[in-house]
């Protein structure tokens, strides 16, 4: 049987003193596209990164492809794009194709050096993203968008098999965001990459992911968006709005 | 003008500092970029007055300072890190306090050994010209092992200062990363000492960097042109303080201050 990439059990996480999740049960299989949604404070930023080992958990335990990340080794399995965007020192003295190659090199062994193949498959993930023209551009000099597809390119150079995407769509204008889901959906139906994708917008995520996990400090909701369309809880829980988060009535 | 360079290239001891400072240059302008853009440039400030401290103890027990300084250096910067890194005290206040410790306890056996002497004033502002043999081959050596390191390591100290959570999830042992990088900075700042002094030494790393951070359009070059500034400012340092009989390592800083003032000029034009 397959590992699942992501598993989540009983985590909980404290900040000062106080519980920001609480006791988080999900399970990420090959393949899926979750959306994780919830208000402001719900710990969505938070789960993601726990779940790659860059907060330290108050109990339960996350394993990314059967081990939990202090332990795990396999990072080239794993892409991240986070959501700092705008700490972003714009006066960073680094070109498009050196973010893009830090991403590509960083789990390989010692002496990382760049090759021919890698300079190829660079230049191929920044073409996908359609910002190829800007391989030698510094990254500072770029608009929001751009840089948010850059680092996408970094999240995606390496293949990874699980990607974790923290807001990725803030900065972008809505024809960018339109491109920017269906080249997730493309990468998620043709290489099976397992997506979790933390978003604002519930309604996008019912018209593109396949399941929903619904954070308010704790699971309300982890399932397909059909049976989010159709749960009573749900239902009572959200009114009306359970239908435009669904994004199953046209 | 000519005729003063050749005469001067024939004094050995001018033919030492020239092959110090420049390798010392090259090692502050590597590591120098990776510590400015991470906001850890004045751990070399830091660093300088602690191995005032491990002068003052080489001198007082006879060993040839910089040996004492090595070890002890190093130390303090793997103490900063873990003081800063356990949240135990903030990153720029744990420097401060090892600066203060550093310096006091110089002065103190300073004047254990009966006051100050020429030896420990040249270790305060360097003597370049003073560089002995065994001086150059250290730093040869040393210089080597930084720039190897660097070479080694330079992707991961890339993605570790670009960002350092994206380096860490993507399989960089960022602690490890971040050691090294005081490591090196811990033996450059010991290596600048003889170079510019230890009240001046942080300037070598700080200045290049900053000067090529201007124009730098990649990261790699920015560190190639860190490293032509310092080179630069070290050889014309050298050349000018023997023309006109002045301090080298005040020199050194000052040509560093132009490179920097010209860039800082050029570029306010450019942005208009």
């Amino acid at each position: 049987m397959q590992v699942a990439p992501l598993r989540v059990e009983n985590l909980s996480v404290t900040y000062q003193g106080g519980e920001v999740l609480s006791c988080i049960n999900c399970e990420a299989l090959c393949g899926d596209y979750i959306g994780i949604v919830g208000p402001n404070g719900s710990g969505k930023t938070t789960l993601l990164r726990a779940a790659l080992g860059l907060l330290p958990v108050a109990s339960g335990r996350v394993l990314l492809f059967g081990q939990e990340p202090a332990s795990f080794n396999e990072w080239g399995r794993v892409g991240y794009l986070p959501q700092r965007l705008s700490q972003m020192d714009s006066r960073f003295p680094a070109s498009v194709e050196e973010i893009v190659t830090s991403g590509l090199l960083a789990a390989r062994a010692y002496p990382k050096r760049v090759n021919a193949s890698d300079r190829d498959r660079v230049a191929a993930t920044l073409e996908e993203l359609g910002i190829g023209s800007l391989a030698r551009c510094m990254i500072g000099r770029l608009s929001g968008g751009q840089q948010q597809r850059v680092l996408l390119a970094r999240a995606l150079v390496h293949g990874p098999e699980l990607l974790f995407l923290d807001e990725p769509i803030t900065a972008l204008d809505p024809v960018m965001r339109e491109t920017f889901y269906s080249i997730l959906e493309k990468i998620n139906k043709e290489r099976k990459t397992t997506i979790l994708f933390v978003s604002h917008d519930p309604g996008a995520m019912g018209k593109y992911a396949g399941k929903l996990l619904y954070l308010d400090k704790k699971v309300m909701f982890f399932g397909t968006f059909d049976e989010f369309c159709h749960s009573g809880d749900m239902a009572r829980h959200f009114g009306a709005g359970q239908h435009l988060i669904c994004h199953r009535h046209g | 003008m000519m005729d003063m360079l050749k005469e001067a290239l024939q004094f050995a001891f001018i033919q030492r500092a020239l092959w110090a400072g420049c390798l010392v240059a090259v090692s502050c302008a590597f590591l120098g970029v990776f510590l400015v853009l991470r906001r850890f440039a004045m751990i070399g400030d830091g660093l300088a007055h602690i191995s005032f401290a491990a002068i003052a103890l080489g001198l007082l027990i006879k060993v040839t300072p910089i040996f004492v300084a090595v070890p002890l250096v190093v130390l303090a910067a793997l103490g900063i890190l873990r003081l800063s890194d356990r949240s135990w005290v903030y990153g720029d206040a744990a420097i401060g306090l090892l600066s203060a410790i550093g310096v006091a306890t110089g002065v103190l056996i300073a004047s254990f050994a009966g006051g100050f002497n020429v030896d420990l004033f040249s270790y305060l502002f360097g003597n370049i010209l003073s560089v002995s043999r065994a001086e150059v081959a250290l730093s040869v050596v040393l210089s080597f092992i930084i720039i190897g390191v660097v070479n080694l390591f330079y992707h991961d100290l890339f993605a570790a200062t670009f960002d350092q959570d994206h380096a860490q999830v993507s399989g960089i042992r960022t602690g490890l990363v971040n050691r090294i990088l005081l490591v090196l900075t811990a033996l450059t700042v010991v290596l600048g000492i003889k170079v510019v002094g230890t009240m001046l030494v942080s300037s070598l790393i700080i200045f290049p960097a900053v000067s090529a951070l201007f124009v730098a359009r990649s990261f790699r070059t920015a560190i190639l042109l860190a490293a032509v500034f310092g080179l630069f400012s070290v050889v014309a340092g050298i050349f000018v303080s023997y023309a006109f009989n002045l301090p080298s390592g005040a020199t050194i800083v000052y040509v560093n201050f132009v490179i920097f003032i010209i860039l800082f000029i050029l570029k306010g034009r450019t942005c208009q």
